[in-house]
């Protein structure tokens, strides 16, 4: 049992921060209040801020190890434009050290998801970012399925004189799947003897089912077919990275999708990095989007996530809104929200705990991480 | 124009409060209170800074796209004769926006390929074109020893190793003898200035194995050593402070750098402490990035326990000492430029401070 006492809790519900205590047993939070007392490990946190555990919804860690020179070079199978079949958890290794990294940036959720080479690049999985067996990390696996529009597929492609070779054609190869998988599907349902055992189109039911989303890597190049292929189908959708969103956002709302923003920092230049409009993050935000931020870690370290929240709010949202972008709403783009990404009686115990305010305060960074009700970072 | 009524942190050390400012010929020319003048902007409440420096970068000689690589000179291992100034794109550097991060000067460095690159240029972050923008040429001569120069050069007759690189360094530094038409004249003036002292030699260098043998191949000489990228400065701290070198950081966010290079910040600002000065820049091994990362380095160094006067030198009092323009930015003083930054806060302590206005001689070249 863990007692954390007189933190100032930032809940992620709808509820205002509030100073108080949690008590931790069995992983899980199980009384929140003030005066709580029991025969537990106790912290005091007094002065110090608490949210919950920091979830990136998008990342790449783990598929490939920088450090293991005999291990994984490539976190998708290029060897086929359209690869929704393969499960990202099959390429992972907990062995990386961006899971410790994670922890020391107050981050205990990820997305783990298959890269952008593809068009379709396979499923991807939830996880816990402390562990040595990634099967146990896995708190729910087939999250979504990766697609990616662009300057990715083409480029990787165009090299090796395949399809597709151009912006249309990876449009294409993405709408063909779609569907195609929705006649498989349709005809499934209606119990056709004849239909012969696809693994492709298998992979794509739990899309048409409304179980879990499509992710698509997108920017305002590639925004406006995007929505219109995915609202085709009625099916659950997200843009990821999603630069240039200013240039959509009522077709953005109206689509009823969420946004996946980052990562940014970059230099402006032609193709999709043309424009970094995280300002969309709060004005999609204002407007009912449940919008996310993203390191797409490795691209950016752990501790950008931080950095990216600061940017969010530099560029006009409210600091207060912004943490819920690293945390409850990240946990319903992963559909993990009944475990994780709010302090809640019942959810997982993974805490964030800052010197400052996050967001408001230049020189607030994590003090403690609790990780399933055990201190597992302290500064 | 008279600035009125406004926070001034000079950047020199102080914080004038209800102080005015009076702008004329884009220079800044007199600092005080109950100023009087014809166009008054009333900044009560308002703070304002110097304009800020980037410290060096190749940005501005990439072109719009990425095939341009006008930084690096790949033909050879050591160029001195080359000075970045011919590479640069004003269209590039006015497209990237850094006004709206506060950053009003940019120094322009060759990129990280060459073991000695060529000479480094002092540039306004916006302007009309490149000889208007410009603030000072040759103001240091830029190297890299990173693994990138073996990249390149391997197949090319060397260096494809460190030691190799860093004997070329000892070569070029101790070199006594010039071919005597324009590339050798022009190579032996670049290089006798940095022999000198005057000249500062800026190095890339990512590891603290890398800056270690740098200093200790290059310790005797009576060079000023600078260190670029320099990820992994605060583990060689000791080592910096006995050379005099400075450092001006890279990014620090892309690539994971933080988990790779184990980067802790207490040990970075400890090492600033301890007199050794820093710098900040954009720069990564293989690009530069945005004007974001320069504000998430301020934020890692406020994060490690800076406070916020000495986080203001590195973005504008020290780069203008290191480069020798302290006679035109860097700073709020009459006499120099007026590149001013006018802010609802301070950005170094507050997230949310909002950018207002900048300022690039005396002109507004943006307002929110």
């Amino acid at each position: 049992m863990l007692l954390l006492k007189n933190a100032t809790i930032y809940p992620q519900t709808d509820a205002a921060p509030f100073v108080g205590d949690i008590l931790c047993d069995g992983g899980k939070i199980v009384k929140i209040g003030t005066g709580l007392t029991a025969e537990a490990e106790t912290l005091d946190l007094t002065g110090l801020h608490l949210l919950p555990g920091l979830i990136d919804c998008h990342t790449h860690i783990s598929l490939q190890d920088p450090c293991d020179p005999r291990g994984m070079k490539q976190i998708t199978e290029m060897t086929h434009p359209v690869t929704p079949q393969f499960s990202s958890l099959y390429n992972a290794n907990p062995t990386v050290l961006y899971f410790p990294f994670a922890v020391k940036n107050g981050v205990t959720t990820v997305g783990i998801i298959p890269g952008s080479g593809n068009v379709i690049g396979g499923s991807g999985f939830a996880s816990k970012t402390w562990g040595d067996d990634i099967f146990a990390m896995s708190i729910r696996d087939n999250i979504c399925m990766k697609a990616a529009l662009g300057e990715n597929p083409k480029g990787r492609y165009q090299s090796a004189g395949k399809e597709p070779d151009s912006r249309m054609g990876a449009t294409f190869l993405l709408a063909e799947f779609l569907h195609d998988a929705y006649d498989y599907f349709k005809r499934k349902e209606a119990g056709d003897k004849e239909l012969k055992l696809n693994a492709k189109f298998e992979a794509a039911i739990p899309l048409f089912k409304g179980e879990i989303p499509l992710r698509i890597h997108c920017t305002h190049n590639d925004m406006a077919s995007a929505i219109q292929i995915a609202t085709e189908f009625g099916i659950k959708f997200t843009l990821e990275h999603a630069w240039g969103s200013m240039c959509y956002l009522d077709e953005i709302v109206d689509s009823g999708c969420g946004i996946v923003y980052g990562p940014i920092g970059g230099r402006r230049s032609f193709y999709e990095s043309r424009r970094t409009d995280i300002e969309a993050a709060g004005v999609l935000d204002q407007r009912g989007v449940v919008v996310a931020l993203t390191t797409d870690s490795p691209i950016l370290g752990f501790d950008g996530l931080l950095n990216e929240v600061e940017e969010a709010v530099r560029e006009g949202a409210d600091p207060l809104r912004a943490m819920r972008m690293v945390t409850i709403n990240p946990a319903k783009i992963l559909g993990v929200e009944d475990r994780v990404g709010s302090v809640e009686v019942g959810k997982d115990a993974n805490f964030a705990i800052f010197n400052a305010i996050p967001g408001v305060d230049m020189c607030a960074h994590v003090v403690y991480t609790v990780c399933e009700g055990v201190i597992a970072y302290q500064d | 124009m008279i600035l009125k009524n406004a926070t001034v942190h000079t950047g020199c050390g102080e914080v004038l409060q209800n102080c005015d400012i009076r702008i004329e010929n884009g220079k800044i020319a007199e600092i005080g209170t109950g100023l009087q003048g014809d166009e008054v902007m009333d900044l009560t409440g308002k703070q304002v800074f110097p304009g800020f420096i980037d410290a060096g970068g190749y940005m501005g000689t990439m072109d719009m796209a990425f095939p341009a690589k006008d930084y690096n000179e790949n033909s050879s291992p050591s160029t001195p004769y080359l000075d970045i100034w011919h590479s640069i794109d004003p269209d590039e550097i006015n497209r990237q926006e850094l006004y709206k991060a506060g950053i009003t000067s940019m120094v322009i460095t060759p990129g990280n390929e060459g073991v000695i690159g060529g000479t480094c240029s002092v540039v306004k972050s916006y302007g009309h074109n490149l000889c208007d923008m410009t603030v000072k040429r040759n103001v240091a001569l830029k190297g890299s020893v990173i693994d990138r120069v073996a990249a390149i050069f391997a197949n090319k007759g060397g260096p494809m190793t460190r030691m190799a690189m860093v004997a070329l360094l000892k070569n070029e530094i101790e070199k006594k003898e010039y071919s005597n038409d324009y590339r050798g004249r022009k190579a032996q003036e670049v290089m006798d200035a940095v022999r000198s002292g005057e000249m500062p030699f800026i190095i890339s260098a990512e590891t603290a194995a890398e800056m270690e043998s740098v200093l200790h191949a290059l310790s005797g000489y009576g060079l000023k050593i600078v260190f670029t990228l320099a990820h992994q400065a605060g583990k060689v701290a000791a080592s910096l402070k006995a050379a005099h070198a400075s450092v001006v950081f890279g990014e620090f966010t892309r690539e994971s750098s933080m988990a790779i290079y184990d980067i802790d910040f207490k040990q970075i600002v400890d090492m600033a402490k301890s007199g050794v000065e820093v710098c900040l820049s954009m720069l990564a091994p293989d690009m530069v990035y945005g004007r974001e990362s320069y504000w998430w380095t301020v934020a890692k160094l406020m994060k490690g326990g800076a406070d916020d006067k000495m986080v203001l030198k590195m973005l504008g009092e020290n780069p203008a000492k290191l480069y020798g323009v302290a006679d035109r930015i860097g700073m709020i003083k009459p006499g120099l430029d007026a590149d001013l930054v006018i802010y609802d806060g301070n950005p170094i302590k507050e997230v949310g401070a909002r950018l207002l206005v900048t300022m690039i001689n005396g002109t507004t070249v943006y307002s929110a």
